[in-house]
């Protein structure tokens, strides 16, 4: 799994621009599986099983990361942007970044020349420029063009007891849960959607799930584990390290209350660890997802992770391990509802 | 010498402010190709010795701190989660989300915690604090007491980025910039002749006290000294009045504090030489290992250059490889060229 989710990780594809996320995920598949390319750029796979369930199954994963979208060139060569899904500015200041290939820095006015009053304020996307070492407007776009992507640089690394950092793990676990089921020896046909442009308004799955038409559909994601000391209670939402997060409600859904009490059921038979979130907060496909057609029941898995949206997304092996462990224990289940 | 090469190696070791030892094991080693007389003193500053003043000659030293921001460790949480100190002057906004190492029994990688949007929303944080950053080690507080101590010191990163042009970001630039100029300028000297004395001195502590170079400039007891440190290079955001600008040169420092001779002697070795150069014009004390120097011992007349540079004490900091290069022609050309009569 790790070796997957640290292959898709590294790939740059910012909403919008997925294609070489898409491919290799086209790459990775196994043989026995079809899949189409629709006009959005989702990538919708169908594996065959040796029976057909009543109930249409849809596995989703969002294959879009957050990122930043050059908006202007500055005289001296830096370059002004946009992000791309929710960035707090806060957490770029003083990053390395990757646009059109080249590398760049965004960089910050020196704690020397700042003011008492603007040293501890919040930064505005506004102030911030992506510098990538040229000296003039004219140098700059020999080497990028309005409109190019800027993706985090950051590398996919193990730490500390069986943690592992790296940008992109909001949703490319998602996509590495799909693709390993996907391998799995599953008795019934299912699709797996891989869709676009989540980050920025839950866009790629409203055609995918027009075209696939399920009964069910079950969304693979990250979602804020905010168990830092900068939390207390309530407000740390899910902890690393305490399994898959099976949650209730969110900004965007209220989920199925049958099919979160069977996510439970089925983890405990399993011995599977398995947590609730404990505030509402965020959202995820399941918001476009569930109200398709006539309305999709939906529940999202997904993998508790810190500093969700920033260059270094923490999460937990231990936690992966039994969101891919709930998934094929459940699917099951979910064809026989 | 590859500049870009030493310079990286330079950065990629760790010494923040106080515990400087591992770059002056790697500066000790580089100078025992340009001296036999080297002396480590008790704060952790290298002073050595080059060469011996023919007669009426001035003692010169040339001069860099090697020491580089950072954060010291304070407690470990039940949690696992470290609290810290700065070692120098750190903005707390651009710790937000970094990645760090902390320089325990072995290092660590750790990320700065940042505050999730969902928080941000209900607290209406205006400022913030050293009190609110917390370093993500990943482990629990038993395991993280088996490797780290508290008073264990914390660095940015080793990033290093080659951006177009011959630029490069990485941390510690400030001063490994300067370090580095001073080292291309015994390079470039080890082939020349020159009657000057010449003692370089790399010093410990300048981003939290100048001790290391009140120490050193003692143990140099020089007749004139040049202090090499890097300067604000201009961006979008920052006052004109106080940047250079990148790619032009070293910026000569003019100040009350510097000797004005010396200034002016230093903007005409870079006009006979044709070696681009920029002026730095600061109202009182340099903030630099400069103002320690100067009133060592009797008194040291003192120069100041430095090296544009970007971001500074981010880890993110930008310079021009060709600044380092013509901050070291300036010095080295100093040396060859200097008489009696600056002083």
């Amino acid at each position: 799994m790790k070796n997957i989710l640290k292959q898709l990780c590294l790939i740059d594809g910012v909403s919008g621009r997925e294609n070489l996320v898409r491919e290799t995920i086209i790459s990775l598949l196994p043989s026995d599986c079809e899949y189409t390319i629709d006009a959005l750029g989702n990538l919708i796979v169908t594996k065959t099983g040796k029976k057909s369930s009543k109930n249409r199954i849809m596995l989703s994963a969002h294959m879009d990361e957050v990122g930043m979208i050059v908006t202007f060139i500055e005289q001296d060569g830096s370059l002004r942007f946009s992000t791309v899904g929710g960035i707090d500015p806060d957490v770029i200041v003083g990053s390395c970044v990757r646009v059109n290939n080249i590398s760049g820095v965004i960089g910050s006015k020196p704690i020397h020349l700042k003011s008492a009053q603007d040293r501890s304020k919040s930064v505005s996307i506004y102030e911030l420029f992506i510098d990538i070492g040229a000296s003039c407007k004219e140098q700059a776009e020999e080497h990028v063009n309005l409109g190019d992507v800027v993706t985090f640089d950051s590398e996919f690394l193990q730490f500390g007891e069986g943690k592992v950092k790296s940008k992109a793990i909001d949703d490319r676990f998602g996509c590495a849960v799909l693709l390993k089921l996907l391998r799995e020896d599953i008795e019934y046909d299912f699709t797996c959607a891989f869709l676009v442009q989540e980050e920025v308004g839950l866009r790629g799955a409203r055609p995918a799930t027009y075209a696939v038409n399920p009964d069910i559909a079950v969304v693979f994601e990250t979602t804020t584990a905010a168990d830092t000391p900068l939390s207390a209670g309530k407000d740390k939402v899910c902890v690393l390290g305490s399994g898959a997060v099976v949650s209730f409600m969110d900004n965007a859904t209220i989920y199925d209350s049958e099919l979160y009490k069977l996510a439970f059921l089925t983890a405990k038979e399993n011995n599977v660890l398995c947590q609730t979130k404990t505030a509402i907060a965020g959202g995820n496909d399941a918001g476009a997802i569930s109200q398709s057609r006539n309305g999709v029941k939906t529940i999202s898995i997904s993998l508790p992770c810190r500093y969700l949206h920033s260059a270094c997304c923490v999460a937990d092996e231990q936690d992966m391990d039994a969101i891919l462990n709930l998934a094929t224990k459940i699917l099951p289940k979910l064809f026989e509802l | 010498m590859d500049i870009k090469d030493t310079l990286l190696k330079l950065c990629k070791v760790n010494g923040v402010s106080g515990r400087e030892d591992e770059v002056a094991k790697l500066i000790r080693t580089t100078l025992s190709s340009y001296s036999d007389d080297i002396f480590l003193n008790p704060l952790g500053s290298v002073v050595a010795k080059i060469s011996e003043a023919s007669d009426n000659y001035p003692e010169i030293l040339l001069e860099a701190h090697i020491d580089q921001v950072g954060l010291v460790v304070t407690s470990i949480t039940d949690d696992g989660f470290l609290t810290v100190a700065n070692c120098g002057g750190i903005d707390v906004g651009l710790l937000i989300s970094q990645e760090v190492i902390v320089c325990g029994k072995k290092d660590i990688r750790g990320i700065v915690c940042s505050i999730p949007p969902h928080l941000k929303r209900s607290k209406k944080k205006e400022s913030l604090t050293m009190d609110d950053i917390y370093i993500d080690i990943g482990m629990s507080k038993v395991e993280a007491e088996k490797i780290i101590n508290v008073g264990d010191v914390v660095t940015y990163d080793y990033k290093p980025v080659c951006l177009v042009e011959n630029r490069i970001s990485v941390k510690s630039l400030d001063n490994r910039a300067g370090v580095m100029a001073v080292l291309l300028a015994l390079e470039k000297l080890k082939q020349c002749d020159y009657k000057c004395g010449l003692t370089v001195a790399f010093s410990s502590m300048e981003e939290t006290s100048g001790k290391g170079a009140a120490t050193s400039g003692y143990f140099a007891n020089p007749d004139l000294a040049i202090c090499v440190d890097v300067s604000f290079a201009q961006t979008v955001d920052c006052p004109k009045n106080k940047c250079g600008d990148m790619g032009k040169g070293p910026m000569i420092g003019i100040s009350p504090t510097l000797d004005f001779n010396l200034s002016s002697k230093l903007q005409n070795i870079a006009k006979k030489e044709k070696i681009p150069y920029q002026l730095e014009i600061m109202g009182g004390a340099t903030s630099t290992d400069a103002d320690k120097i100067c009133v060592s011992r009797n008194g040291v007349v003192t120069g100041l250059c430095s090296i544009p540079l970007k971001y500074m004490h981010s880890p993110v900091e930008v310079v021009d490889i060709d600044d380092i290069e013509n901050t070291a022609n300036l010095l080295a050309n100093f040396v060859m060229l200097c008489k009696d009569d600056v002083i």
